[in-house]
């Protein structure tokens, strides 16, 4: 769970502030209104936007520098990461797990312990690919895939008794077990073959990755919602804008200057999704039903003002306590955001 | 000296959360001088961190209670009693003591 981030402090406290004035009437207080006195509040919280990755940012430079260490952050090695799949989709690799594969073993060289995991997920995920025939395959994704209990099923079984395994209920219970170790790669597999090159398999492959990188480090899936500002910045990033500038800059404006790539394509989709409470576009996503029975579960909905970052994409207006909306126009800068934002993503 | 520095990795927020995997591996093979650095860089950010958090903090507080001296009783004491104890642990830095802190902040939001 996403405990004591910098910005949900400082959310908390916005938020806590506009609880505890939302009884309190129009009328003018001294010299200025209740809807000044908000304006002003969202200002101190914009005031320090970025703050947190800047300081993240010098953090990890200095450790960088007395470790002696090589690696760039994760994000910039996920961008790497999905670019190459990307890339394979246009070039229809016909080779899929040799693409995933190796894309893996480049994100994750520094680190041996998941370099075996690959290895054996790999396998399992050739297994799993040669196990059914076409048609057989289709039948058991239509009806397994995105079914939530299935990725509580586990069952061990040496690699080499697979092969003679070949009926059908030992079939379903030897994929179930790979399904809930592999199932992002399968995603990534399975929006790859579609070889189709639209948002929808962009966001299919960006779901699988990054699912994968949260499994492996252990994260929760609903880390995501804390991925995607970063993977944006990192997005911009190789577009060869400074790294200050990047920090400074505002989720909506870093969407708008990846909304015309792959990457972006794909974030945009997912931030669309959640933001939009689209249930249908993440369960359509096989990986997805997974990161939205989370959310469900954790009444994601309701800790939705506690979630760092992403703070421009929110619904101002949906989340904030019972207030009524002032009688007079908010100031200009104040709202010109919101309408951009909201053109970037629903149109 | 190792136990203490990967403790602070994994609950600070001066790192990323897809970070922090990474520089928990990396702390196992340091050794004590480069032990030591890493533990007050990570203080120095941390500390850095939580004090751009209080400045936001008091400056939303500071806006309510002046709009609504009202409020001022309901509102201020705690938080106050946490920006004064900031200051005071200036003097004997630790990560725990910051933690301390924003375990408290994190009450008073609820």
């Amino acid at each position: 769970m996403i405990e004591s981030r910098s910005s949900n402090l400082i959310k908390s406290a916005e938020l806590k502030a506009l609880k505890e004035i939302s009884d309190y009437s129009e009328l003018d207080k001294g010299l200025i209104t209740k809807s000044e006195v908000i304006d002003r509040i969202e200002d101190i919280n914009k005031s320090l936007y970025g703050f947190d990755l800047v300081i993240e940012s010098k953090a990890f430079r200095e450790l960088i520098s007395i470790t002696g260490a090589t690696p760039p952050q994760l994000n910039d090695r996920l961008v790497v990461a999905l670019e190459t799949f990307f890339v394979s989709l246009e070039h229809k690799e016909s080779n899929i797990i040799a693409v995933i594969e190796k894309t893996l073993k480049r994100l994750f060289e520094w680190d041996p312990e998941i370099l075996e995991r690959i290895n054996i997920n790999i396998v399992d995920l050739k297994i799993f690919a040669n196990l059914f025939s076409e048609s057989e395959y289709q039948e058991f994704t239509r009806k397994l895939i995105g079914k939530y209990p299935f990725q509580n099923i586990r069952y061990q079984k040496a690699s080499s008794d697979l092969d003679n395994d070949t009926t059908q209920i030992n079939k379903f219970f030897l994929t179930s077990a790979f399904i809930s170790e592999i199932g992002p790669l399968i995603s990534i597999m399975e929006s790859i073959e579609k070889g189709k090159n639209d948002s929808e398999t962009r966001m299919g492959i960006l779901f699988g990755l990054t699912m994968y990188v949260l499994d492996q480090f252990g994260l929760p899936s609903l880390y995501l919602i804390d991925l995607i500002p970063t993977l944006i910045r990192a997005q911009v990033r190789t577009m060869g804008i400074p790294e200050d500038e990047v920090l400074k800059l505002r989720t909506f404006e870093l969407l708008e200057k990846v909304r015309n790539t792959s990457i972006g394509e794909g974030l945009i989709g997912i931030s669309k999704a959640i933001y939009s409470k689209q249930k249908d576009i993440i369960l359509n996503s096989k990986i997805g039903i997974r990161i939205w029975t989370e959310l469900i579960e954790q009444k994601f909905w309701e800790k939705l003002e506690y979630l760092p970052k992403l703070s421009m994409l929110e619904n101002i207006s949906e989340i904030r306590p019972k207030i009524k909306k002032p009688e007079k126009p908010a100031r200009e800068h104040l709202h010109e955001n919101d309408g951009e934002l909201k053109n970037i993503l629903f149109n | 000296m190792k136990e203490k520095v990967k403790k602070f990795i994994k609950y600070c927020n001066c790192i990323s959360e897809f970070d922090k995997y990474f520089w928990l591996k990396q702390v196992e093979i340091l050794d004590d001088q480069k032990l030591d650095a890493v533990y007050e860089s990570l203080l120095k950010h941390e500390n850095e961190l939580v004090g751009v958090e209080l400045k936001s903090i008091g400056k939303i507080q500071g806006l309510i209670v002046k709009t609504y001296p009202e409020l001022k009783e309901k509102y201020l004491p705690d938080y106050n009693s946490i920006f004064r104890d900031y200051e005071t642990i200036q003097t004997e830095l630790t990560h725990e003591k910051l933690q301390n802190l924003r375990e408290r902040l994190k009450i008073l939001s609820q």
